[in-house]
């Protein structure tokens, strides 16, 4: 094995010195993620430094780094805006290199004919729908993390947005990428409206969470903006079962808002809305697109919510007002950083995904699962949870948890609050036939479960780290345990 | 000992768009259906009267870890301290005196006002100097510095004036002295005071307190808290005639957002460091010449 030296030296051969960082600081924060965020807010940085942080400025310098640590044996973590809360960038072995895309910023074409953006990993998304936008165009991509990811990472995790019933994940808007492979491969897929030339490769590279490959660019579909004809509409909803019921009708009718949210009590209340719903559960929605579509949708919506009984209207713009300023910016994160550590009250969510006839259940046994068996109930500040992805088969329940950290000090605050609480979420969900994941990535901590996850698939999902990545030099302890 | 901590509700204005700011007609603006939010200066004063109970020699609600002193020793007898949470406001505001509760208020008291008191505050001052002098006196008030549209930082000195009290300002940190006394920490610009001082008195917090955030209640406090009534009182039940309550007619005749133009200047360097030097000469350096 090299050293870490050695590494850092020869990583400046291959790239130039300027693209290799191996100061202290900068390795300690490129060991974690947002996984660890209580941790770094009191500077405790347990898990093994990287031996350096690489910036490459091309494809070719990716391929020549990834062919060097795959010829040494070398860990390699991809990584991009860091706005990863799953662990996916912990470096977790001694000496790893994490591959840093950010300097690949490159906007390489707006295609407004074609309608579609062609980007560099490093190039922020939240950059990317600016530029657009001034065609009046929109990525139609915009998850709350928008003003901090980037395309590479959206990518790698399979990200989705809070305009998703609309225009689906983000596997629904890509249309080719570029990515290398530990063997310094440079892979490219066309860009091309549909193809049935064999099995979609797209979806090789879509999720892989930089275990099979780094992605180095990435063209997304773009659609026509048309802000001006947004309609909220919100319901104070009586419970979550009939929330759900409601919620369901309207996706399943054919209505297809590009927000679709419903609140439990707890989570709303954390929002505000117990000031205007008190006790309720929250149900929202927006209808975007041309006047007559958004029009459409937002009778169809009414019209449905008028066989309902039970709920009451909420002001649409309280609503408005209340997502316009949802985004999680750099500002958000420092301010999250100051209360944890003023007040050692921190939160995390567990975001999981279910059929409509097994939703509620999984809502249910899950928050009474963790009220029941966790240990320190006492010390939660908040368990709740929402939907905020809606399908025509199913929806996606976010699970929400803040607690003061009491019962510990703040260097065991995962294994003591986080751990577990994700534990039982996982599992209520894969029992009652619900995925363990639905956006954020499998990361580090949801693999003890990734072979329940996927069951007699987990072979296809195995063949492609072995084909791909047989020296296992790609992100080890993401997707797949360190040890399978 | 028994204080008091005044609140106000704010509006989140934040979320406001500009557009949507419309005059009401009234004596303020309506910036629409936005959520309220604790005021953060009045908040830094609830949660540094939370933080007294947690300071040596007392033993509030919140107080069972703390009661050595910084060299370790047991400290003196245990003070009991018993908060009270004071708003003039209509009841959006109850959400957040059960909140109070939650984290540790004692009591929590509303005085539910005839009219929009935004810019009227010689008449908050009095109802609260009313209110504090009735059978169940605090030894004492403790301020923000200031709150709401008014923005006026008058309510606090006010309340003194009336009382007859000290008033001390832009206090940055609050702990017990000895039984009787407190020992106030006092910021401003430059300087910083230390007063130890014996109520009955009036404090205003400062702008930079050394609590700034109000702690988080647990479920099981909510849950608790739910079952604790908030004290709502009237006008008609409080006697302000004892005080002059006259504030100068006024009005509000213009709402608007201050335009603000921001430019950029790129700083050219052929390194870091001779960017930052451009950055600290040209920018830093000539901020801090008094």
């Amino acid at each position: 094995m090299l050293s870490r030296q050695a590494i850092a030296d020869q990583l400046s051969d291959l790239v130039g010195r300027d693209r290799v960082i191996t100061d202290e600081q900068v390795l300690r924060e490129n060991s974690i993620d947002r996984y660890r965020k209580v941790q770094s807010v009191f500077g405790r940085y347990e898990l093994p430094l990287p031996a350096a942080v690489v910036k490459p400025a091309d494809a070719r310098q990716v391929s020549a780094i990834l062919k060097f640590a795959s010829r040494h044996g070398i860990n390699c973590v991809p990584k991009t805006g860091g706005s990863a809360t799953e662990g996916g960038l912990e470096t977790v072995v001694e000496n790893s290199i994490v591959l840093d895309g950010s300097d690949m910023n490159r906007i390489i074409e707006i295609n407004p004919v074609s309608m579609m953006a062609t980007a560099q990993c490093g190039v922020n998304l939240e950059v990317l729908e600016n530029k657009v936008r001034r065609q009046g165009l929109t990525i139609g991509h915009s998850p709350q993390s928008k003003p901090l990811a980037m395309m590479g990472g959206l990518v790698a995790t399979r990200s989705i947005g809070q305009f998703s019933t609309l225009y689906g994940g983000i596997e629904d808007m890509v249309v080719g990428l570029e990515a290398v492979f530990p063997n310094g491969e440079i892979t490219r897929i066309k860009n091309v409206p549909r193809r049935a030339c064999g099995p979609d490769i797209r979806h090789v590279i879509i999720g892989n969470e930089g275990a099979l490959c780094f992605i180095t660019e990435v063209t997304v579909k773009l659609y026509r903006y048309y802000p001006e004809n947004n309609r909220f509409l919100a319901y104070a909803m009586p419970d979550m079962k009939s929330g759900f019921e409601m919620l369901r009708e309207i996706i399943t009718a054919g209505y297809r808002p590009s927000i679709a949210r419903l609140y439990d009590a707890e989570d709303g209340a954390q929002h505000g809305f117990d000031q205007f719903a008190p006790d309720r559960c929250v149900l929202m929605f927006m209808a975007e697109g041309p006047a007559p579509l958004a029009r459409a949708t937002a009778q169809g919506i009414e019209e449905i919510a008028g066989r309902y009984t039970g709920w009451n209207p909420i002001d649409s713009k309280r609503i408005e007002n209340w997502f316009n300023h949802l985004n999680w910016g750099p500002e958000k994160v420092a301010e999250e950083r100051e209360l944890i550590r003023k007040t050692l009250n921190t939160g995390f969510t567990t975001e999981v995904s279910g059929n409509w006839d097994i939703i509620h259940s999984i809502y249910e046994n899950t928050l009474n699962r963790i009220k029941t068996d966790f240990p320190h109930v006492d010390d939660l500040t908040l368990l709740g949870g929402h939907s905020s992805h809606s399908y025509q088969t199913g929806t996606n329940m976010y699970f929400v948890y803040d607690y003061n950290i009491n019962a510990c000090s703040p260097d065991r605050e995962l294994e003591t609050y986080h751990v577990p609480l994700n534990a039982m979420v996982v599992e209520e969900t894969l029992k009652a036939g619900g995925s363990m994941v639905h956006h954020h990535g499998i990361g580090k901590y949801r693999t003890p479960w990734t072979r329940q996850e996927h069951g007699s698939a987990y072979y296809i999902l195995e063949s492609l780290k072995q084909v791909f990545d047989p020296c296992r030099i790609m992100n080890k302890g993401t997707i797949f345990t360190v040890d399978p | 000992m028994k204080l008091a901590v005044c609140f106000k509700t704010i509006h989140d204005y934040a979320m406001v768009p500009p557009e949507d700011w419309q005059m009401t007609g009234r004596y303020t603006a309506d910036p629409g259906p936005v959520r309220q939010v604790f005021n953060c200066y009045e908040e830094s004063a609830l949660e540094m009267a939370l933080a007294l109970g947690n300071s040596p020699l007392s033993s509030g609600p919140a107080s069972k870890n703390a009661v050595l002193t910084d060299s370790g020793d047991a400290a003196g007898p245990p003070l009991r301290v018993e908060r009270t949470a004071l708003t003039v406001d209509d009841n959006r505001a109850d959400l957040f005196l059960r909140h109070l509760i939650a984290v540790g208020y004692d009591r929590a008291v509303r005085v539910a006002p005839d009219r929009d008191l935004d810019f009227s505050p010689r008449t908050v001052a009095a109802t609260l100097a009313t209110w504090i002098t009735g059978s169940d006196p605090p030894d004492l008030m403790i301020f923000g510095p200031r709150g709401g549209a008014g923005e006026h930082c008058q309510t606090g000195p006010l309340v003194a004036e009336m009382l007859g009290w000290p008033c001390l300002m832009s206090v940055a940190a609050l702990a017990f002295d000895d039984s009787r006394r407190l020992r106030v920490t006092c910021r401003k610009d430059r300087s910083c005071r230390i007063h130890v001082v014996e109520p009955p008195l009036v404090l205003v917090t400062g702008i930079a307190t050394e609590t700034n955030r109000l702690r988080i209640p647990t479920l099981k406090q909510k849950l608790d808290a739910r079952n604790r009534s908030v004290q709502v009182l009237s006008l008609a039940d409080l006697d302000l005639s004892r005080f002059d309550s006259g504030d100068k007619a006024s009005s509000t005749d213009l709402v608007g957002v201050p335009k603000s133009h921001r430019t950029c200047t790129m700083i050219h360097g052929d390194s870091p460091q001779e960017k930052a030097q451009v950055l600290a000469d040209t920018y830093l350096k000539p901020e801090q010449v008094p």
